[in-house]
C-alpha cells in the first residue's frame, strides 16, 4: 500500500491522539501496523516474560500509565487502523484493469523490505563478524574458549558466592531490630552486592559528572536498556524504585529484606489511583533520608540505539526536580540490550558473562525543573532530547507500549473483506453474465406459457 | 570491521558516489539502506548478497511465483542473487523522485517473465493466478476470460501480445496507477553528538 497518499484521507481533529505525531511518524506507524498484518517481516513482540521481580522495568514507570494513557494508546491504534481501512476502501475504487490491481501488491511487497524506525529500535543489533579469514578465525576461536571456559565459570561462581554471602548476611540482619544504623549498613551491603554483580560481568563503567546533591523533590530519570541499568546505578549511588507488591517469596524479599531501601511498593489496584501514587512518591522524595527515586520513563527496554517516548507521569508532579541520567553501552564488547521476548533474565545475564566485558558511559546531567509555561508533555520531551543527545541515541516519539502491538481482528477482517470485494468487482461482470443467462432461461418457459 | 570479500561488507567511497549519481537517493539514504541490506543479506548466509531464500524471508511469504517475480525484478543480471547495486537501483524506482518512465519500465518487467519485451497471455494469466491463488474459488476459464478482456482493451495492434508501447498507452489513460507506485524510506536521523 502506498504511504504517500495516506495522510490526505482524514484530517486529524485537534483532540485526536495522532495529532501528537508528525507526518513522518504517522507514516512509519502506519507502515508498522500494515507490515505486522500483511507481509510480515517482524513478528509482533510478545509481552514480557515474567521473572521474580516481575517487570521492574515496566513497573517503575507503568504506574504512571493511568487508564487515560492506556486509552490514548488504544485510541491511537484505532485511529491508525481507521486510516488504513478507509484508504484500502478508497484504493479499491482505483480499479481500472488487471495491471492496476496487481501493482499495489507488488508495491506492498517492496515496502515490506524497507524497514521502519520503530521496529528497528527494538531489534537487537547483530555484531559485525570479524572472524572471516583463517588467522582471525583462529584468534576468535581462542577468544571463545577463553570466554566460555575460563571467564564464564569464574564469573558465575563469583556471582554465586557473592549472592550467597549477601543472603546469609541478610538473614542475620533480619534478627537485628530495625534502626538507622541497620539501614545504613544494609545500603552499604547492597552497594557491595551490586559491585559483585558488576565485577562478575567485568563491567567497566565510566561515570561522568556526579549525581546532584541530595535535595528534596528529586527524581532520577534515565533511558532504559536492560535491568543492568539498575545495577549500574545502584552501585554508584543507591537508588530506590517503584514497583508492584508481590505475594510469596518475592513479597517477603520486598517487605523484609530490602525494606531499608525504602522502595515504594504498590498493589496493582492502587496504581490506578493517581493521587495516591503521586502522594506516596512526593512523600518519599521529600524525605531526604530516603535514597533518591529512579524511574525509567520509557517504560520498556530499548536497544540503546534509540530512545522512545518518555511517559509524562513523573513530569507532572508538582515542583519536581528531574535529574536526567544518560546511559550508553559500548557494543563492541557486549550487547546489553535485553529483549525479553528473545531471552529470559537469567539467559541475558549468562550471555553477558560469556562476552568479554560490559563497557558503559553514564552521564549525570544538570537537574531540570519544569518551566512555568511548559506542559508536562513538553517537559518530558525536553528531557528525552537532553538524554538522547548526550548518549548519541536517535530520538523517537513512539509510545513504547506500542512494542506490543498486534493487529486487531477488526483490521484483519476489514482488509480481507476489501480485497475480496475488489476482486469480486473485477470478476463481478463474469458472475453477473452467468446470473443473467440463468434468469433468461427461467423466464423463457414462462413467456411461452403466457403466449399460449 | 570486515573488508571487501566476495559480497559486500562495506561501502566503498567510489561506489557510493556512483550510486548517488545513478539513483535518486542521497548519501545518508544510501548508507541507511546499506544497513538494511546487510541485515537481509546476512540473515541466512553472510555472503554480502541476497539470495532467494533471504529475500523470501524478508517479504515474509511462502515460496511462490509471486516471490520469484519480485526477486527477478531486482535481480537484473539474473545471476540468482541481489547485490547492493541491484537493491538500490530497484528501490530507487519506487522513490518519490522516481520518474514515471522508470516506474513504467520497472512495472512492465513484473509482467514480462521472459524479458522479450512483450507480455503474452500466458504470462499474465500465470501471474494473476499466483496472486489470486484460488482465494475466491474463481475457476480458470473465468481468469482466462479476464485476461482476454484485458488484452482486448490493451492490445491495439492485435498481435496477441502487449508491447511496452501499448502498455504505456494503457497506463497514461490512468496515470494514478503508476503515480501510486511510491514508497517512502524514512531515513532522517536526528542523532546528537555523544561526547
Amino acid at each position: 500500500m502506498r504511504a504517500s497518499g495516506l495522510l490526505s484521507v482524514t484530517p486529524s481533529t485537534p483532540m485526536s491522539p495522532a495529532a501528537h505525531l508528525n507526518d513522518e511518524q504517522k507514516k512509519s506507524l502506519i507502515k508498522r501496523v500494515q507490515s505486522v498484518d500483511g507481509f510480515r517481516i517482524t513478528a509482533p513482540l510478545e509481552k514480557n516474560q515474567t521473572l521474580p521481580f516481575v517487570g521492574i522495568a515496566d513497573a517503575t514507570s507503568s504506574f504512571f500509565t493511568t487508564d487515560k494513557e492506556q486509552v490514548w494508546t488504544d485510541d491511537l491504534r484505532v485511529e491508525i487502523e481507521d486510516h488504513i481501512i478507509s484508504r484500502l476502501r478508497a484504493s479499491g475504487q482505483d480499479s481500472f484493469n488487471i495491471f492496476s490491481d496487481l501493482l499495489p501488491v507488488v508495491v506492498e511487497g517492496v515496502d515490506a523490505v524497507v524497514k521502519d524506525s520503530f521496529t528497528e529500535s527494538f531489534r537487537p543489533r547483530a555484531p559485525d563478524a570479524w572472524n572471516w579469514n583463517i588467522f582471525l578465525f583462529f584468534t576468535w576461536t581462542l577468544g571463545v574458549i577463553v570466554r566460555y571456559l575460563v571467564l564464564f565459570p569464574m564469573r558465575f561462581l563469583f556471582l554465586l558466592l557473592g549472592t550467597l554471602i549477601f543472603i546469609l548476611v541478610n538473614l542475620i540482619l533480619l534478627l537485628v531490630p530495625p534502626s538507622k544504623g541497620k539501614d545504613a549498613f544494609f545500603r552499604k551491603l547492597l552497594n557491595v552486592w551490586s559491585s559483585v554483580w558488576l565485577y562478575s560481568l567485568s563491567a567497566v563503567i565510566k561515570y561522568h559528572n556526579a549525581p546532584p546533591p541530595r535535595r528534596p523533590n528529586q527524581i532520577f530519570v534515565s533511558n532504559h536498556t536492560s535491568l543492568i541499568d539498575f545495577i549500574v546505578l545502584t552501585e554508584h549511588c543507591g537508588v530506590a524504585t517503584v514497583g508492584q507488591k508481590h505475594p510469596g517469596l518475592v513479597g517477603f524479599l520486598q517487605n523484609k529484606v530490602i525494606a531499608p531501601l525504602r522502595n515504594i511498593w504498590f498493589e496493582r489496584f492502587e496504581s490506578r489511583d493517581r493521587s495516591l501514587v503521586a502522594k506516596r512518591i512526593k512523600d518519599h522524595i521529600n524525605d531526604t533520608t530516603n535514597p533518591p527515586l529512579l524511574i525509567f520513563p520509557e517504560g520498556v527496554c530499548v536497544n540503546n540505539e534509540y530512545c522512545v517516548m518518555f511517559k509524562k507521569g513523573v513530569f507532572e508532579i508538582d515542583d519536581v526536580e528531574i535529574c536526567p541520567i544518560a546511559i550508553k553501552y559500548n557494543k563492541t564488547f557486549s550487547d546489553p540490550y535485553w529483549s525479553s521476548k528473545d531471552e529470559s533474565f537469567v539467559g541475558h545475564i549468562m550471555r553477558l558473562m560469556k562476552s568479554w566485558c560490559l563497557v558503559a558511559d553514564v552521564w549525570f546531567l544538570e537537574p531540570e525543573k519544569k518551566g512555568k509555561k511548559e506542559s508536562p508533555i513538553d517537559f518530558a520531551s525536553r528531557i528525552q532530547k537532553m538524554i538522547s543527545a548526550k548518549a548519541g541515541l536517535v530520538n523517537l516519539s513512539w509510545d513504547g507500549y506500542l512494542k506490543y502491538y498486534a493487529p486487531s481482528d477488526r483490521l484483519r477482517n476489514e482488509r480481507q473483506k476489501i480485497v475480496a470485494n475488489q476482486l469480486k468487482r473485477r470478476f463481478g461482470h463474469l458472475f453477473v453474465e452467468e446470473e443473467e443467462e440463468q434468469k433468461e432461461k427461467k423466464e423463457e418457459p414462462q413467456s411461452d406459457k403466457k403466449n399460449e | 570491521m570486515g573488508n571487501q570479500h566476495g559480497g559486500q561488507k562495506a561501502l566503498k567511497k567510489q561506489e557510493l558516489k556512483k550510486l548517488v549519481e545513478t539513483t535518486h537517493f542521497d548519501i545518508e539514504e544510501i548508507r541507511k539502506l546499506f544497513e538494511q541490506f546487510k541485515g537481509i543479506s546476512s540473515s541466512r548466509e553472510d555472503d554480502g548478497v541476497i539470495d532467494k531464500q533471504e529475500f523470501q524471508n524478508a517479504l515474509g511469504l511462502k515460496d511462490s511465483l509471486f516471490v520469484d517475480r519480485m526477486f527477478s525484478l531486482f535481480d537484473e543480471d539474473n545471476d540468482g542473487t541481489i547485490d547492493f547495486r541491484e537493491f538500490i537501483c530497484g528501490l530507487s524506482v519506487f522513490c518519490e523522485k522516481g520518474t514515471i518512465d522508470e516506474k513504467l519500465k520497472f512495472s512492465f518487467r513484473i509482467y514480462d517473465f521472459d524479458n522479450d519485451g512483450c507480455i503474452d497471455k500466458e504470462e499474465l494469466f500465470k501471474l494473476l493466478e499466483a496472486i489470486v491463488q484460488n482465494s475466491l474459488g474463481i475457476p480458470q476459464e473465468q481468469l482466462h476470460s479476464l485476461v482476454d478482456a484485458t488484452f482486448a482493451e490493451a492490445d491495439t495492434d492485435g498481435d496477441g501480445k502487449i508491447s511496452f508501447e501499448e502498455y504505456r498507452v494503457l497506463v497514461t489513460k490512468h496515470p494514478a496507477m503508476i503515480g501510486n507506485m511510491t514508497i517512502t524510506t524514512n531515513v532522517k536521523r536526528n542523532t546528537g553528538a555523544a561526547q
